[in-house]
């Protein structure tokens, strides 16, 4: 007798099962009425499994008529359209449908996708709730500011992160990987495959489920292509200030070169380079240069490469020794390229040490404690610090401190400036690092460009002004004008 | 010679640069292609550039021992560490899973002391590669040591900071003091009283602060990479201006 009744509940599991793990090949089939879906194959399964207790399969089977009735109440959108999502690369559609009356935290919709009409269907990464951010006004880059875009919900249907399965992940010898722990490593396979283009069709249904997990679809199956765009007009107002803030650079770098006599405002810690190079000859103790602990790619590493130009110019010109350990291997070999022309310009070739360039390691803190050592047995006697860094600046620079050297910083990095200020005896801020190379050489071209970041720096104080003042008084298309993605 | 030192690269950064710029504002896929196709050939350079920087290690350190420089002994340690460190990465593969015969003394040594002794399962066990255990049990640690030190080194830093020497540092010491209050775990009603003191700092003065120096930032990148596309900015390449 029990086993009858077990085979039974395994059976009538496994029907409800099946009636509930592909809901889409319904409305595939003729994206016909909406279809309310029977509960899912775990619901099911509570259900087989209540033959004995027949109080609480009342109560669920309560529950569950409640639950469906009340997806039946759902209003659905008046219209579903599938389009292309707008400023992207062609791999993506959107369904776009009104607000619906009946939307509350207990429904979500879900999006199913296939190749097909006919299905397979596979669920579109994640689940949008009903709540406001899946409205067109929560992007308005793409959707603008217009009041229909707080009516209208917009779900993106990424084509390219819909998963349609695992397979076994193959090495070169074609055999099945596996990972630290000897499991099999597997890699997904996805319904945008190689084969698959911009301009390809998909098919789209819309869902909306409970928190049972019943599904509803919402309108007919509906079919797209998604397209390519090339220029993303959602960036345009990005577009237009970088180019009129290049045209007024390059123009007052024009200007320079007729009117060499720009006044720039005094830098202290590049007034203090030369005072501290001549303090390290007087005292006949070797400077220290780092150039950061960001890669060549890194325009703070740039901005410090070209300082040290300079730099070694003036240490060339004294005869002092200049030591650079390196963190990266690209910055090593650009440093000393720098270094040799420098030495060259100041007419010293000869003086030139490769050795004193050299790579210490990629590993953050041991290229600390390894620079932190050459402070402790070579006591250099000016120290810069010229790039970006990280956790590590307050222990170079701390000991650089205790080691008595005069230390000049400069970085970009917010975090960071706290430290060099409390323990540098000059800093040079944010954009003084970048000024820096202009500042030192002193040439015209290079010193106008500084003017022209002057003038963009005067357009922003003007806009947050005159922002703020319009934001005040409710006025938001300035606000507006200036969102981006 | 001169086009090749000069003229060469500043042609290829203004076109990179250019191409670059564009990029940015193309949704296509052409326009991701072409910064993966860069990113390949930053690792490429990246690559083949660490071999240099290798010999430039090697090269600085034997120097140091031929000349026996204080400290050379050091010098050693570089050789050791380095060649101990690339043989364990040639020699063991990096799965773990590794036959017992075919390694030998050495993955028996590996398997008994480092990963425990589990039984032997038809001849194949899991060993540690020495590589990765190396690195986590030396390089990890250390760096973590050298981490921990930074909190002595914030404390000697915060206190010759926060002296109150002069007006600004006044006002500093008491920002700081109000900030620190706020958000130091120690007692729930300090925290509860100065918590929307603290914020109100951290959002507000600090932040309006951090804006203004982000702005220059930003505008400063672009002036930078203004000159180096247009070739005004040529200290980078070496030979000066």
């Amino acid at each position: 007798m029990i086993k009858h009744t077990t085979v039974l509940i395994l059976v009538l599991a496994a029907v409800l099962a099946l009636a509930t793990s592909v809901p889409a090949q319904q409305g595939a089939k003729g994206g016909g009425p909406p279809a309310a879906k029977a509960p899912p194959a775990a619901g099911s399964a509570q259900t087989a499994g209540r033959a004995h207790t027949p109080a609480p399969a009342d109560a669920a089977a309560q529950e569950s008529a409640k639950t469906k009735a009340a997806l039946d109440s759902f209003i659905m959108p008046a219209t579903v359209e599938l389009i292309d999502y707008p400023n992207d690369d062609g791999r993506s559609l959107a369904l776009k449908f009104p607000k619906s009356p009946s939307e509350s935290p207990n429904f979500t919709y879900v999006v199913y996708v296939s190749k097909s009409a006919g299905g397979p269907w596979y669920r579109a990464t994640g689940a949008a709730s009903t709540s406001g951010k899946i409205l067109m006004s929560a992007n308005p880059a793409d959707f603008g500011w217009a009041e229909e875009t707080s009516e209208t919900h917009i779900i993106q249907v990424e084509l390219a992160k819909v998963k349609i399965g695992e397979e076994a992940f193959k090495g070169r010898d074609g055999m099945p990987q596996k990972n630290l722990e000897g499991e099999p490593i597997k890699k997904d396979l996805m319904l945008w495959d190689k084969s698959t283009r911009p301009g390809s069709t998909f098919y789209v249904r819309l869902i909306v489920t409970n928190k049972s997990g019943i599904e509803r679809q919402v309108g007919p199956v509906l079919s797209g292509a998604p397209v390519e765009q090339w220029a993303d007009p959602a960036k345009a107002n990005n577009f237009i200030f970088s180019v009129l803030f290049c045209v007024v650079v390059l123009i007052f770098i024009a200007y320079a070169r007729r009117n060499p006599n720009l006044f720039i405002r005094k830098i202290p810690g590049l007034s203090a380079v030369e005072e501290a190079v001549g303090r390290a000859t007087e005292m006949g103790k070797p400077i220290l240069y780092l150039n950061g602990m960001d890669p060549i790619g890194s325009l703070n590493t740039l901005a410090s490469i070209n300082i040290l130009g300079r730099v070694s110019r003036k240490v060339a010109e004294y005869d002092s020794k200049l030591i650079v350990p390196c963190r990266d291997p690209i910055v090593m070999t650009v440093s000393q390229e720098v270094v040799r022309g420098a030495y060259a310009d100041a007419g010293r070739p000869d003086a030139y040490r490769e050795d004193n360039i050299w790579y210490v390691t990629m590993e953050q803190f041991a290229y600390t404690a390894a620079v932190n050592g050459i402070m402790l047995r070579e006591r250099p006697a000016a120290n810069f610090f010229f790039g970006g860094y990280y956790a590590e600046s307050l222990l170079l620079t701390e000991t650089g401190a205790s080691t008595g050297a005069i230390q000049i910083s400069g970085t970009d990095a917010l975090t960071q400036l706290p430290f060099f200020i409390t323990t540098c005896d000059y800093t040079l801020i944010g954009e003084e690092l970048y000024a820096a190379s202009a500042y030192l050489a002193r040439e015209p071209r290079l010193l106008g460009s500084l003017r022209g970041q002057d003038i963009g720096k005067m357009f922003i104080l003007v806009v947050v002004v005159v922002g703020t003042v319009l934001a005040s008084l409710g006025k938001v298309w300035l606000d507006h004008m200036l969102v981006t993605k | 010679m001169t086009f090749w030192k000069k003229k060469f690269p500043i042609a290829l950064a203004f076109i990179c640069g250019v191409v670059m710029f564009f990029r940015f504002f193309s949704p296509s896929h052409l326009a991701d292609q072409t910064l993966t196709e860069f990113s390949d050939w930053d690792i490429i350079i990246s690559a083949v550039a660490s071999f240099l920087g290798i010999f430039s290690l090697l090269h600085n350190h034997y120097t140091k021992l031929r000349r026996k420089v204080p400290g050379w002994g050091y010098s050693i340690v570089v050789y050791v560490g380095f060649t101990v460190m690339a043989l364990a990465g040639f020699l063991f593969k990096v799965d773990t899973k590794a036959n017992l015969y075919k390694d030998g003394l050495v993955g028996v040594f590996m398997r008994m002391t480092l990963h425990g002794s589990p039984p032997p399962t038809e001849g194949v066990t899991t060993i540690v590669n020495p590589f990765n255990w190396i690195f986590m049990n030396f390089m990890v640690s250390l760096g973590a040591t050298m981490f921990a030190l930074l909190a002595f080194y914030i404390a000697s830093a915060a206190f010759r900071a926060f002296r109150a020497k002069t007006r600004e540092a006044t006002v500093l010491l008491i920002a700081a003091l109000l900030v620190m209050v706020g958000r130091v775990p120690l007692w729930d009603f300090l925290n509860t009283a100065f918590s929307p003191v603290s914020s109100w700092i951290m959002n507000n003065p600090n932040m309006a602060a951090q804006r203004g120096i982000i702005f220059g930032i930003v505008l400063s990148q672009i002036a930078l990479s203004l000159r180096i596309i247009f070739g005004i900015e040529r200290t980078y390449m070496g030979g000066g201006d």
